[in-house]
């Protein structure tokens, strides 16, 4: 019998994914005794997808110009399974907030507005590299994605979950539950009445992060992780995107925020509150903002990304 | 369950309301439309949907097309959804299979004039409806028991008056009063309008039949700090400040009073005399105990004074007394907590608290009191000689942009009872009233005013006053105003002016309706469940309200409205339950994360994080789906109003009406 086969394609991203797969540690042997790794582009010099397909295809980063477009296309041919890997590819991730600029904006900033660069003739590489798409979009905006698996990275232990899943032919499945569920902190009260940016004020280490006035995602972050940075004490970004029970992480995250503000308008009010969150597109669509309501909204003309940029 | 699988076949009954929604809204286009939507199996229009016949067309139609859902297109559901639900129920339908669209108040009422742009509201708002109706659950009511009790705040005359009918019916009362002694404004009063009949003694024996009533637990010094629970089952906070005085032991000899070094300005006569630290409110207070008021008392220790436990032969006085919190068990809450004076010192032009002539009505009624501080006699304060002339100044606060835009209700029949008391007792003295309208509304009323003018003498001049000042040369004060009437600026000197001051709500109202969860209407006073048919209820069931606590009121309205709430919460605990609606919210343990966002939402305390899962108190929730709002996952959710329904909702809405 001939050894399930895996590709790892690779688009627009900075290659912690792939970094995170290495990072099996223990189980990479095993899960290498199991798999055909055939593609991989971080070990190997290939520039696209095996012809005679794979059992299963990861790609990783979103997609941001059109050669990217291609390989997805190539990938989803020749992959019986199709995954997204990491936050980029499920929703954008931490690319997709370029998508407040147009792609003139980007091409500009990089190639001739940055201080370290040298170009009199304010020239735009056009040749050699292939042509950007005006947006970044995720996976799904093009193909039909089998099974999501978000996180900036994902971690290993998941990644070591899912293959064993694909290989045992059984259902992968993340529980619709929040980080919180996870989250080992203790929660007392939520009576927030100050935000703080991180590492500005002492964390008491036993307890909830966000009770603290530091802004973390966890309840409208899709649990998975362990709650790996609240163990830490850093307040979670959001890596894991909404939950399948609601659409918009963001728009759920700002609700909650302003019901856990309000208890004592003697010591909060809303607009001071706001004060303290400098950057909410930052803050609430770190990683989903390519696919966010609030993008959306902006594609239909009704906010402007300039704007929502600075509020 | 067969109910649920059904295919949902939908009714719409559109009202005309006579014209009120046909007069604005054309009916036949919107019943043509309402056909079209989905599910709807049949559209009918009747002139008054809430009648007799019209509700008879409702079960009429169930029957013959077998209708699952009703919405009727009418007025708003506080008016009529118990009506229609009644309907529902005798035809079988569950009656949560039910829904309005608020044609009226929200369309027609407001759009007159616009009929086009009302037509096309009324089919955006029909349409919602229908979409919910559609995404409607049968829901099954539940029922609770009535704890026996009743909680009265506030001791003025309306909590004294619902006390007792409560007590009367065998039922427990708690009274609670903030100040040492019972009565409220109304022990102040010297006579009443429009019988003058004379204030305490119509007031004190109520008052004593209080203090005796084996059914009624009296805390004075007392002040509600939280409540919890809901409707038929409510735990009350109160904190009981500590009077120092022994209520069963003090035998009210006035033994101590002797010996306090320290005098006070007395408030129950409006500062007009003295008091000492160690005191009863007035003489016929309930209960008949001293009580000692710390902020002026020199230090409850034998170094710094202590004569008057020195002196209490029946050992009445105990410096250690403490706060003590109390917790309540009580079926329903009555509040009638009154007004306040509003501070006639806010209008700088009439020189209140400048001018020791000018004075208000309320501490012209002590002075009045045979027992008040100048024992009935009129005195300018300044001088405490007779004064020559009295001038009248009406709606100080009210009826004013500056100020309440409210008429205060009491101030004219005040000042006119006022002013016939003082021309029967000195006929030399003049008396002026400066009014804008004279307000004589009540049973006798008009009587009692044409009466004043013509047998008493009482001068009026119709114009706001502008300005008191104090004239050196006379050493009068000098009234400055536009006599309307003649249309002419007009002054005139007085001995004494007279702030006719009206009624604002009582002083801590935020605090109070906070820990109750009740509201209150723009005037500041606390609002009723409906202005005309539910006037003593609250919105939060088993909380209702009474007195001038509720607006400004006279003595009659007050007792009348304290009878009415006082029924109605006997109507609750004689029924011995009550029906639970249910809309609690209900928990998806697969999605909730133990986050309490929730939990810190919840305006009614009503959700708790338990083993890292929410958890909702079915009885306390009222369903409001703040905690929906805010959670993060959509794990909660009311149960009359989903996400699924509200959402339904919404969509219906962002389509275009065709
Ligand atoms: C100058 C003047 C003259 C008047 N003359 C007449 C007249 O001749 N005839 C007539 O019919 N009406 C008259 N009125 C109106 C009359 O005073 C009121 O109708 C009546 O007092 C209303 O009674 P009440 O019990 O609702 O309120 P109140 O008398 O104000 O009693 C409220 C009680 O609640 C207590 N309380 C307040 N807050 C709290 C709290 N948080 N906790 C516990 N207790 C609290 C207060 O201490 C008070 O004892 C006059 C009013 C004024 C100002
Ligand atoms: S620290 Fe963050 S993840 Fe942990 S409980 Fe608090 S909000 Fe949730
Ligand atoms: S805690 Fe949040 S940001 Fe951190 S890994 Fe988990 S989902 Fe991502
Ligand atoms: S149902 Fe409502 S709208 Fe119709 S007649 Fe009755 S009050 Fe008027
Ligand atoms: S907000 Fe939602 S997820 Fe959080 S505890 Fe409440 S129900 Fe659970
Ligand atoms: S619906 Fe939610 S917020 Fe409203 S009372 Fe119930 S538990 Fe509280």
């Amino acid at each position: 019998m001939t050894k399930p086969s895996l590709a790892v394609e690779t688009l627009s991203i900075c290659s912690g994914c792939e970094i995170a797969i290495l990072d099996l540690h223990d189980a990479l042997p095993g899960v290498l005794d199991a798999i055909d790794l055939k593609y991989i582009q971080v070990l190997m010099d290939f520039r696209e997808p095996p012809k005679e397909g794979v059992t299963v295809g990861f790609v990783s980063g979103a997609v941001r110009n059109e050669e990217q477009v291609e390989l997805l296309h190539k990938m989803r041919e020749r992959s019986a399974v199709l995954v997204a890997f990491g936050a980029c590819a499920a929703f954008g991730g931490i690319p997709g907030l370029a998508n407040l600029h147009t792609k003139e904006e980007i091409l500009k900033e990089v190639y001739i507005d940055t201080k370290s660069t040298v170009n009199p003739d304010g020239v735009i590489p056009h040749k050699v590299v292939p042509p950007m798409l005006p947006e970044l979009h995720p996976l799904s905006d093009y193909v039909k994605v089998d099974y999501v698996l978000p996180g900036c990275p994902p971690p290993p232990k998941l990644i070591a979950e899912l293959v064993t899943c694909l290989l045992e032919g059984r259902e992968f499945k993340l529980e619709p539950k929040t980080v919180c569920d996870e989250c080992p902190l203790t929660k007392e009260e939520k009576n927030v009445t100050h935000f703080y940016r991180w590492g500005t004020k002492r964390i008491d280490p036993e307890r909830c992060v966000l009770e603290q006035g530091f802004q973390c995602m966890g309840p409208a972050t899709q649990s998975g992780c362990e709650a790996r940075c609240p163990t830490a004490l850093a307040p979670c970004r959001g890596c894991f995107g909404p939950t399948e029970a609601v659409d918009d992480q963001a728009a759920k995250m700002i609700g909650a925020i302003g019901s856990i503000t309000t208890k004592d308008f003697k010591e909060s009010s809303p607009d001071q509150t706001a004060k303290e969150i400098p950057d909410i597109v930052g803050t609430y669509l770190r990683f989903t903002f390519a696919t966010s309501t609030f993008k959306k909204a902006i594609n239909m003309g009704t906010a402007k990304p300039k704007e929502a940029a600075r509020t | 369950m067969a109910e649920l699988v059904k295919q949902p076949k939908i009714g719409v009954f559109i009202c005309h309301c006579g014209s009120n929604i046909a007069g604005v809204i054309d009916i036949p286009k919107l019943l043509e439309y309402t056909e079209r939507l989905p599910h709807v199996v049949i559209a009918t229009d009747y002139r008054f949907m809430c009648s007799d016949p019209g509700q008879g067309l409702i079960r009429e139609k169930i029957r013959e097309a077998g209708l699952n859902r009703v919405v009727v297109a009418a007025c708003s559901p506080t008016l009529h959804e118990t009506t229609f639900r009644r309907v529902l129920n005798s035809m079988g339908v569950n009656v949560y299979y039910f829904d309005m669209a608020n044609i009226r108040e929200h369309c027609s009422w407001v759009h007159s004039g616009e009929e086009d742009a009302a037509l096309e509201k009324a089919k955006d708002l029909v349409r919602m409806a229908v979409a919910r109706a559609a995404e409607l659950e049968p829901l099954e009511q539940k029922e609770s028991d009535v704890k026996p009790s009743v909680l009265v705040v506030g001791a003025g005359i309306s909590g004294i008056q619902a006390a007792l009918d409560v007590a009367d019916a065998g039922y427990k009362v708690y009274l609670v009063e903030k100040e040492p002694s019972i009565g409220g404004h109304m022990a102040k009063l010297d006579k009443t309008f429009p019988t003058l009949d004379c204030s305490s003694c119509i007031l004190t024996p109520k008052m004593s039949l209080v203090g005796q009533h084996p059914n009624i637990e009296l805390l004075t010094c007392s002040e509600v700090q939280e409540v919890s629970g809901y409707v038929g089952n409510f735990t009350v906070k109160v904190e009981r400040r500590p009077r120092y005085v022994i209520e069963d032991k003090c035998t009210a000899c006035d033994d101590c009073v002797e010996v306090c070094p320290v005098n006070v300005p007395d408030e129950f006569n409006a500062g007009l005399s003295w008091r000492k630290a160690i005191y009863i409110p007035f003489a016929q207070a309930v209960p008949n105990a001293y009580v000692i008021d710390t902020e002026h008392c020199l230090g409850m220790t034998p170094i710094a004074c202590g004569k008057c436990k020195e002196k209490c032969e029946p050992e009445a006085i105990d410096y250690e007394m403490e706060s003590e919190i109390l917790e309540l068990e009580v079926g329903a809450i009555i509040v009638a907590t009154g007004f306040e004076l509003f501070d006639g010192r806010r209008v700088l032009e009439y020189g209140y608290g400048l001018y020791p002539d000018v004075t208000t009505n309320l501490e012209m009624e002590r002075m009045l009191s045979a027992a008040g501080p100048t024992e009935g006699k009129i005195v300018r304060p300044s001088t405490l000689e007779k004064p020559k002339r009295i001038a009248y100044v009406q709606c100080v606060g009210s009826r004013s942009e500056r100020y309440n835009p409210y008429c205060s209700r009491v101030c004219c029949m005040a000042a006119l009872k006022q002013a016939r008391q003082i021309r029967e007792k000195y006929p030399d003295i003049e008396v002026t009233i400066f009014y804008i309208d004279l307000r004589a509304f009540g049973k006798g009323y008009e009587e009692f005013y044409e009466s004043s003018a013509r047998d008493y003498g009482v001068s009026f001049v119709r114009g706001r006053v502008s300005e008191i000042r104090h004239s050196f040369e006379s050493d009068k004060l000098v009234v400055r105003a536009e006599d309307t009437l003649l249309a002419q600026p007009i002054e005139m000197e007085a001995d004494m002016v007279v702030l006719s001051c009206g009624l604002e709500v009582f002083s801590d109202a935020e605090k109070l309706t906070r820990a109750l969860g009740i509201q209150r209407s723009g005037d500041g006073f606390l609002l009723e469940a409906h202005p005309k048919l539910r006037p003593v209820d609250t919105n939060t069931d088993g909380i209702f309200i009474c007195g001038a606590a509720q607006g400004p009121k006279d003595i009659p309205d007050s007792v009348a409205q304290a009878k009415g709430a006082a029924a109605s919460a006997l109507t609750m605990l004689s029924a011995g339950k009550v029906i639970l609606q249910p809309y609690a919210a209900v928990v998806d343990e697969d999605l909730c994360a133990g986050c309490g966002c929730c939990e810190a939402s919840c305006p009614y305390s009503a959700v708790n994080v338990v083993d890292n899962r929410a958890q909702v108190t079915e009885e306390a929730c009222k369903g409001c789906g703040t905690c929906a709002a805010a959670c993060p996952n959509n794990a909660i959710s009311p149960q009359h109003f989903t996400i699924e329904q509200i959402l339904a909702q919404l969509e219906a809405l962002f389509q275009e009406a065709k």
